[in-house]
């Protein structure tokens, strides 16, 4: 029970630090943290598929990610976070409300008769796999298009080269007198 | 209460406190962080709900469903973020 209390902690420390954090470096680190401790908090429930997922996909891939589009984007963006003073007892309102109205009616575990992770998710929720797949090619076609358009509004390599060269002058028609020799 | 029970706190936790990234943040990488955060918990939530019910495996499939979604809008919002970016710079306003 200790061990599940402090990972919650844990996850709850780093989430807060995740938004509170000054830099978007930071925050990334900070989510990567997150998805650590739930990863374990999967692993000891024991869903060890989804904690073997969670820990490859979110702090791996997300992270490499979010890294990434901070470099594209700039370390040092502006960040100013809107304070109000109802923040705070609000969400502490939400927390308590949707614990006292659901942990009460939660009865104790029940054990039924357990299917393998691979009948369920091939046999009974084959739909599922269709949607996810379909998902992953509408996420991949939106990209490539966010991408383009991207490329599309930076200035070409020839434009820069034009834009920084200065004007060649033109020439001249007029004859210039030639220069008078000095006679020794 | 079960170790079960008290993860499904913790869910609420991470929910909320991502929750209240959405409010406070304004710049955009650290919305998708503020989502990742309160999709964390949504899929624990799911998780426990599953155990709870004594059909983990169906909680799983369930939650790797979330967890390619969320993946997916993690990767739509930074190329949001970085188009808006370079349009910013190349607009200058």
């Amino acid at each position: 029970m200790n061990v599940f209390f402090g990972l919650i902690v844990l996850a709850g420390f780093c989430a807060i630090m995740a938004v509170r954090a000054g830099r978007l470096l930071h925050s990334a680190l900070w989510l990567a943290g997150v998805s650590v401790a739930v990863a374990l908090l999967l692993f000891l429930i024991g869903a060890t598929i989804m904690a073997v997922i969670e820990l490859s996909l979110s702090v791996g891939l997300i992270t490499i990610l979010l890294v990434f589009a901070i470099s594209m984007v700039g370390a040092d963006s502006p960040d100013q976070p809107v304070s109000r003073w109802l923040n705070i007892p609000a969400v502490a309102a939400l927390l308590l409300l949707i614990i006292g109205l659901t942990i009460p009616l939660l009865g104790t575990q029940t054990s039924a008769a357990e299917i393998s992770f691979s009948d369920v998710f091939w046999q009974q929720r084959l739909a599922d796999v269709v949607a996810q797949i379909a998902m992953i090619f509408a996420g991949v076609l939106g990209v490539l298009g966010l991408l383009a358009e991207t490329d599309n509004r930076q200035p070409t390599q020839k434009q820069v080269i034009e834009q920084t060269q200065p004007e060649p002058k033109p020439k001249s028609t007029v004859i210039e007198a030639e220069p008078e020799l000095e006679r020794i | 209460m079960t170790p079960l029970h008290i993860v499904l706190v913790g869910a609420f936790l991470l929910l909320v406190v991502g929750l209240y990234g959405l409010l406070v943040i304004r710049n955009l990488i650290k919305i998708v962080i503020a989502i990742q955060i309160m999709v964390k918990g949504a899929m624990l939530a799911l998780v426990v709900a599953g155990g709870l019910n004594g059909q983990l495996q169906l909680g799983q499939s369930l939650a790797l469903t979330v967890i390619t979604a969320d993946t997916i809008v993690a990767i739509i919002g930074l190329a949001l973020a970085i188009s808006h970016s370079a349009a910013h710079r190349v607009t200058g306003c």
